[in-house]
């Protein structure tokens, strides 16, 4: 489903070149579950901005489902982040002036056309993450927990085939945390291809592959029977 | 993108920051209000004075006695003359195709007595046909007529200022007014007129038959002028030239002279003051629309703190799907949304103020709809032209920078 080959990014700010990428392959196939784990600053982030086009790479070729992106103008990248692609951030990212179901729907504004059954779509999504009854509640009146779920059925809402969630509970509690692996095993268990950044072995252990980087170089590749 | 569910959220984001969404609409709101406010008075003062010009008479030409000098924008006598007559006004009546009336006039301050109390006022001396020319009736009472003009009758009509000025409000009808010394009996109150166009009261006046005003209280022979109406709006080209050949036999000038009299049209003294008001209109209306520049500099700047605060927003709508121009539309929209808003408010409070003013300087109450609707227009296309810059800005941001800025 994911081809990467030869993926290089070096940011170039104020005149100075920082290399962080040197030529990442990796594979990855459908409904697989990957741990991206790694010392802070090798570039994990950095790569998944690239794998949920959010950035392009320096050299190298991406590959999205036999689909060779690396040539796409920005408004066909917007349409396949939209529709192919779900993100869950470390600072959940919600928007605070509307409801929580608003939130949940603010993917469908960049579809075309508008689904009719978007209601009820994010509605059993939120069902579906226990927050049913806060559907109109404002995102601050929500726990970091629930805030996160939130992020979660946004990011399910126009059912993309690939998650990436960059240090998910990096800003949960371990309660908080435990129940989000939870949904991540269940959306795994549905067959979505997750991407996951973390620090923590345990959450790792959740994937069915763990690549961990080093350097802005692949130190090692795991798949693990399940 | 759906327009009504971006304006929805525009709406949303708007009202969640009400203080800064009231001060940017604040500018724009009140250079749409100055707009309003100030065109719409310069517009009252133009009808005001188109008012008062048609209260004039319409189809007015006015013979004056002597030549006129145009000085400082309105004309003056150069010297007084003698020639203009009664005679005239008759020669003119009679043979000068397109005129329907001709009406001699003499008008001059008099000293009026009543009861033993003195006062200043002016007395017209005219021919019955004034009244047709200036639209007078007799509010209670009667006109004088032909009857009394050729009798010399010493009858006075007195204007509604009179009535209270010397007869404290009450009846003046058959009661007897000292004139320079001469007695009237007063037999009608003519309607009001108002102020002209220089805020004299037009209402200060008694009317009296022409040859016992100037028999008996002016002791003059001559004319100070003649109105002429003509019988139709295309007479009124063609009139003066018919008079003047009348008017310089009837005087026997010869043809080496110059006309001893002045032909001029009612409408063109006017029209002069009305430029002015109109030149007036324009000027400040051209000064409020700079305040309605401001507003937008007001915009720019709200829009410009907006994007910084919400840089991280912007990242996340890119990541969920936004296009650049998504992100330019919001911008340009929530722009616009302030502009119209401001744009609202501005035209409430300008149609407001508008009534206002002219209830307190007494002009009819113009609603002035073209300037609204510019305004208006001018303000949207200000806050979009203002919106443009920040959210290009927006629209430009790399979703990865975006969603990953501090703040
Ligand atoms: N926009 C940028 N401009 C310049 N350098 C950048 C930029 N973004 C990241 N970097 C640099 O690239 C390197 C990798 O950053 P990245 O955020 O990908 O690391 P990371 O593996 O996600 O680290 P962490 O575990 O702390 O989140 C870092 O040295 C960082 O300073
Ligand atoms: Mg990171």
């Amino acid at each position: 489903m994911i081809e990467l080959s030869g993926i290089e990014k070096t940011y170039h700010t104020g005149g100075v070149d920082t290399p962080v990428l040197h030529g990442i392959n990796i594979s990855i196939e459908e409904g697989e579950f990957v741990a991206l784990m790694g010392p802070s600053g090798t570039g994990k982030s950095t790569l998944m901005n690239i794998l949920g086009l959010l950035d392009r790479p320096t050299a190298g070729v991406y590959k999205l489902a036999g689909q060779d992106l690396t040539k796409l103008d920005d408004n066909k990248l917007s349409t396949i982040r939209n529709k192919r692609v779900g993100f869950v951030f470390q600072l959940f990212h919600l928007l605070p002036r509307v409801s929580v179901l608003q939130n949940v729907l603010l993917p469908f504004l960049y579809t075309d056309p508008y689904p009719t059954d978007a209601r009820d779509r994010a509605q059993s999504l939120l069902k579906g993450v226990g927050l049913q009854d806060r559907m109109y509640f404002k995102p601050n009146a929500l726990s970091g927990g629930q805030q996160q779920r939130v992020a979660i059925a946004r990011a399910l809402v126009n059912e993309p085939a690939l998650i990436l969630a960059d240090e998910p509970t990096g800003n949960l509690d371990s309660v908080a945390s435990q129940e989000i692996l939870e949904i991540f095993d269940r959306i795994h268990a549905q067959g979505r291809t997750i991407v996951m950044v973390t620090h923590e072995a345990e959450i790792a252990a959740h994937a069915s592959r763990v690549i961990t980087l080093k350097d802005g170089c692949i130190a090692s590749d795991e798949k693990r029977g399940s | 993108m759906n327009l009504t569910r971006t304006i929805v959220i525009s709406l949303d984001v708007l009202l969640g920051h009400k203080l800064r969404t009231l001060l940017s609409c604040g500018g724009i709101a009140i250079g749409v209000a100055a707009v309003v406010l100030m065109v719409g008075a310069g517009q009252a003062a133009e009808e005001d004075v188109v008012g008062k010009v048609r209260s004039m008479g319409t189809n007015l030409l006015l013979v004056q006695a002597g030549r006129f000098r145009a000085f400082g924008g309105r004309t003056h006598q150069v010297a007084t003359y003698t020639t203009l007559t009664p005679t005239d006004a008759r020669i003119i009546e009679r043979k000068a195709p397109g005129a329907s009336l001709a009406c001699g006039f003499v008008q001059r301050g008099v000293m009026a007595r009543y009861q033993g109390v003195r006062t200043r006022t002016s007395l017209a001396g005219a021919d019955p046909e004034i009244f047709a020319i200036r639209g007078i009736a007799a509010d209670r009472g009667k006109l004088f007529t032909d009857l009394d003009e050729k009798s010399m009758a010493r009858v006075a009509v007195v204007g509604p200022t009179v009535v209270t000025n010397i007869f404290n409000g009450a009846d003046p009808i058959g009661q007897t007014l000292e004139i320079n010394k001469v007695l009237f009996k007063v037999i009608g109150v003519a309607s009001a007129r108002g102020q002209d166009l220089s805020g004299n009261d037009q209402d200060d006046i008694i009317y009296a038959p022409l040859s016992a005003a100037m028999v008996r209280v002016f002791h003059v022979t001559y004319l100070q002028s003649i109105l002429v109406q003509a019988d139709g709006p295309e007479s009124m080209q063609t009139l003066p030239d018919e008079m003047t050949p009348l008017l310089r036999r009837s005087h026997r000038l010869k043809p080496d002279k110059d006309d001893d009299f002045t032909i001029q049209d009612q409408a063109q003294i006017m029209q002069s003051e009305q430029e002015t008001s109109q030149a007036f209109t324009v000027l400040i209306g051209s000064v409020a629309g700079v305040s309605l520049f401001t507003g937008g500099v007001g915009i720019l700047a709200v829009m410009l703190i907006s994007i910084r605060e919400r840089t991280r927003e912007i990242g996340l709508r890119r990541a969920l799907g936004a296009r650049r121009r998504d992100i330019l539309y919001q911008f340009l929209l929530e722009a616009g949304t302030l502009a119209g808003m401001g744009g609202v408010s501005g035209i409430m409070i300008g149609l407001g103020g508008n009534i206002l003013t002219c209830r307190i300087a007494g002009w009819p109450v113009v609603w002035p709809w073209n300037a609204t609707l510019y305004a208006f227009g001018i303000s949207v296309a200000m806050g979009i032209l203002f919106g443009l810059y920040p959210a290009r800005k927006a629209a430009r941001l790399e979703p990865a920078t975006a969603l990953h800025a501090a703040g």
